[in-house]
């Protein structure tokens, strides 16, 4: 019973219809994720609209995890079996290349006489096409010679190459999945970002991770942001000083640049813009300093947006700070903020502030104190990324051998100075090869007079 | 010379060789259809010097961005109509028969270079992310990628075609039914890698910049989806021996959505990729 249903399951795993079922339901994952909105690009605020407007609709995509459907239990199931019929045929394609050529299809079978040729010549015109003398020995009847003659040879493991390669590729999946560490960080200039797990922004780690420490400081000594005449980024960099074991190393970060600290790597993301600080004097004498981090604008001319409460005083600030007052600019040449600040819903003050100037709002004081830049910075951990690049060399190297180089052997059997047959094996594009085994045997001068 | 004046020109030279391309279909058509033989060389070689007026175009372009032709759809319709073109011609130089593949290859060129050219050719400089090497790579792949499939889509056309008009002597100086399904087999085959690489390249590209090697991104799920589906044309012929005319029309469905994932998607859907349009 047992053995029978371990036979069963093996055949399923092993079977073809298998393999085209699992592409086939593959894809369908990928347009239902493609097609339906997922949580990962949506706000939540999307969702509960949809909750709102179709409810039955919404409660059955949920149910199914339609709308997270690349973490949802029925594709990890999928990718399972992926894995699991990947090996199986890893390990069938293995044991079947490991056996001796089987299935020639006989592109011949009458009797040719060759007028004479030698092995010799007949050697040379498969060396002119590339075919190497693999085989020699005794036909299966008394007086014959066998020739086997084979090209590509390494074509034969082609197939084992490429879908190790696959495997390989999945299982890197698999390993990010679990064990990823990624976190953003926005830094200001002059700010050191202590690297812990507490202080980033925002992380994504993997299953079976709990916390993310860099085991590093950085600091943010310089940003630089340079534009092309359009108004299109040019480049994007942060100047650091990574803080490690009390040792200071000074480096870049830029765009497609990253930087690699014992294995965890610093990139340059996109995101940046201005850090606007403020210093709140209140009539009691009370300081506080407060910084807001706007987003660099959309476009050229535009203003750096932001709206935000004061913390501690009971303001709501709400701010269009324009890099240059005289030209389109995203330097902060001559700055302005336009401020317009507000408590409990009502207007306290509206107009122009330049850095370093105050004004007052009611008894208290409020003045702009400087102007810096942040930089977002993504620091990352995943071991999962060199397997994929792995997968990735093997994948390619196994399609080029299964392409480009298909395995071809042709076993010529002769007795005497006569070719009694010629047979030839391939694995793809078997039209192609009978031609090229037509022209051999042209060459060969066979049918000729036979 | 000023660089409006050679933009100028290069547009011009677009033009002229879309012209050349349109004769070459003419002649391509003409020789398919009327079952004519005499008009496949002429057509072969009006699309080569099409193919000269495409590369001074391409070369003119590439000197005043200063950058390859891989940036702005008008670009990279350009440089794709160019990359199947030259694919082409080297296919037709190597295989003698597959020449009348080139009544599909040269219309679906110029097509691209046609909407390409109504499309804005203004200047667009390269943003951070997008310089480096693996773009190059990435790009240039999904070109061959195209290439590779379009030959093959020529080669499952002829296929249909012969199988219907197969008994007039015209037909049957085309390789036979079998070698011309093998030959569909062959160029998929090599799709296949290209649009691999095409992947592999992105990634590569996506984890240097953004740190994460796969994002499911529309246009990457859709990149996989499309190679997913030539992975199941290649199993299917394998296992379920599908050949023929029926590896054929699936091959027209596998091509459709490829030109769905290049051409559509990333034109109409918001994701990582809209910025380099």
């Amino acid at each position: 019973m047992f053995i029978r249903s371990r036979q069963k399951t093996k055949r399923f795993f092993t079977s073809p219809k298998t393999v085209i079922l699992l592409i086939v339901i593959t894809i369908i994952a990928c347009l239902l994720g493609v097609l339906i909105p997922q949580v990962t690009d949506k706000s939540p605020l999307y969702f509960e609209a949809w909750r709102e407007k179709s409810p039955y609709t919404f409660a059955l995509v949920e149910f199914l995890q339609l709308n997270r459907v690349y973490t949802s239990f029925w594709f990890f199931i999928l990718i399972a079996l992926v894995l699991v019929t990947l090996g199986y045929s890893i390990y069938l394609l293995v044991k079947r290349n490991l056996r001796q050529d089987r299935g020639y299809s006989a592109q011949s079978t009458e009797v040719f006489r060759t007028g004479g040729e030698t092995v010799d010549k007949i050697k040379r015109i498969f060396k002119k096409r590339r075919y190497r003398l693999t085989g020699r020995g005794e036909g299966e009847t008394e007086g014959e010679q066998e020739l086997v003659f084979a090209k590509n040879s390494i074509g034969r493991w082609g197939s084992v190459v490429f879908h190790s390669g696959i495997f390989i590729i999945i299982v890197s999946a698999i390993v990010t999945f679990s064990f990823q560490k990624r976190g953003f960080v926005q830094i200001m200039e002059g700010e050191v970002f202590s690297g812990r797990n507490s202080d980033f922004l925002v992380k994504d780690l993997g299953l079976f991770v709990k916390t993310f420490d860099a085991g590093f400081k950085t600091h943010l000594s310089r940003f630089r942001h340079t534009y092309w005449d359009t108004g299109a980024i040019k480049s994007l960099q942060s100047s650091v000083v990574v803080i490690k074991n009390n040792k200071d190393t000074e480096h870049n970060v830029s765009i497609n640049s990253p930087l690699d600290i014992n294995g965890v790597k610093v990139y340059q993301s996109s995101n940046y813009g201005y850090v606007l600080s403020f210093l709140f004097k209140e009539s009691t004498g009370e300081e506080v300093m407060t910084r807001f981090l706007l987003d660099k604008p959309d476009r050229l001319g535009k203003p750096a947006i932001g709206r935000s409460a004061f913390p501690d005083t009971g303001y709501m600030l709400y701010m269009k700070f324009y890099p240059d007052i005289t030209r389109p600019s995203f330097y902060p040449s001559k700055p302005i903020l336009y401020l317009l600040d507000a408590e409990k819903g009502k207007e306290v003050f509206r107009g122009l502030l330049m850095p370093g100037q105050a004004v007052k709002i009611k008894k208290d004081i409020l003045q702009f104190a400087a102007i810096r830049n942040w930089s977002g910075l993504i620091f990352a951990r995943d071991i999962g990324t060199n397997i994929a690049y792995i997968g990735f060399v093997i994948t390619i190297i196994g399609m080029i051998i299964m392409y480009f180089f298909p395995y071809k052997s042709i076993r010529l059997t002769m007795v005497g100075d006569s070719i009694i047959s010629i047979k030839g094996i391939t694995k793809r594009y078997h039209a192609i090869f009978g031609e090229e085994v037509n022209n051999i045997k042209a060459e060969l001068g066979v049918g000729m007079d036979g | 010379m000023d660089n409006l004046l050679m933009l100028k020109y290069e547009v011009i030279l677009h033009w002229i060789a879309v012209v050349f391309y349109i004769l070459a279909t003419v002649f391509f058509a003409y020789s398919v259809s009327f079952q004519k033989e005499r008009g496949i060389k002429p057509a072969m070689i009006i699309t080569l010097i099409g193919l000269l007026f495409h590369s001074c175009a391409l070369g003119i372009r590439w000197w005043v961005t200063g950058h390859g032709p891989y940036m702005m759809k008008y670009e990279i319709l350009s440089s794709n109509a160019w990359v199947v073109i030259v694919m082409f011609l080297i296919v037709a130089w190597r295989y003698t028969k597959l020449r009348p593949t080139g009544v599909v290859v040269v219309p679906l060129s110029f097509l691209m270079m046609t909407i390409g050219l109504f499309m804005n050719p203004e200047i667009k400089k390269l943003p951070p992310s997008l310089k480096g090497i693996w773009l190059v790579i990435h790009v240039t792949f999904n070109h061959m990628a195209v290439g590779a499939l379009i030959i093959a889509l020529g080669t499952s056309v002829l296929y249909i075609l012969k199988e219907k008009k197969g008994d007039t002597d015209f037909f049957r100086k085309f390789p036979s039914l079998k070698v011309l399904d093998a030959y569909s087999y062959k160029f998929v085959g090599f799709g296949f890698i290209f649009w691999s690489i095409t992947l592999v390249a992105g990634a590569i590209w996506a984890n240097q910049a953004w740190g994460r090697y796969w994002g499911w991104d529309p246009i990457e799920t859709w990149s996989l989806i499309t190679w997913l589906l030539y992975g199941l044309y290649l199993h299917s012929r394998l296992f379920l021996k599908w050949k023929g005319k029926k590896a054929a029309w699936m091959l027209v469905l596998c091509f459709i959505v490829s030109m769905m994932t290049i051409y559509f998607i990333p034109f109409t859907i918001r994701s990582l990729h809209t910025a380099y349009f």
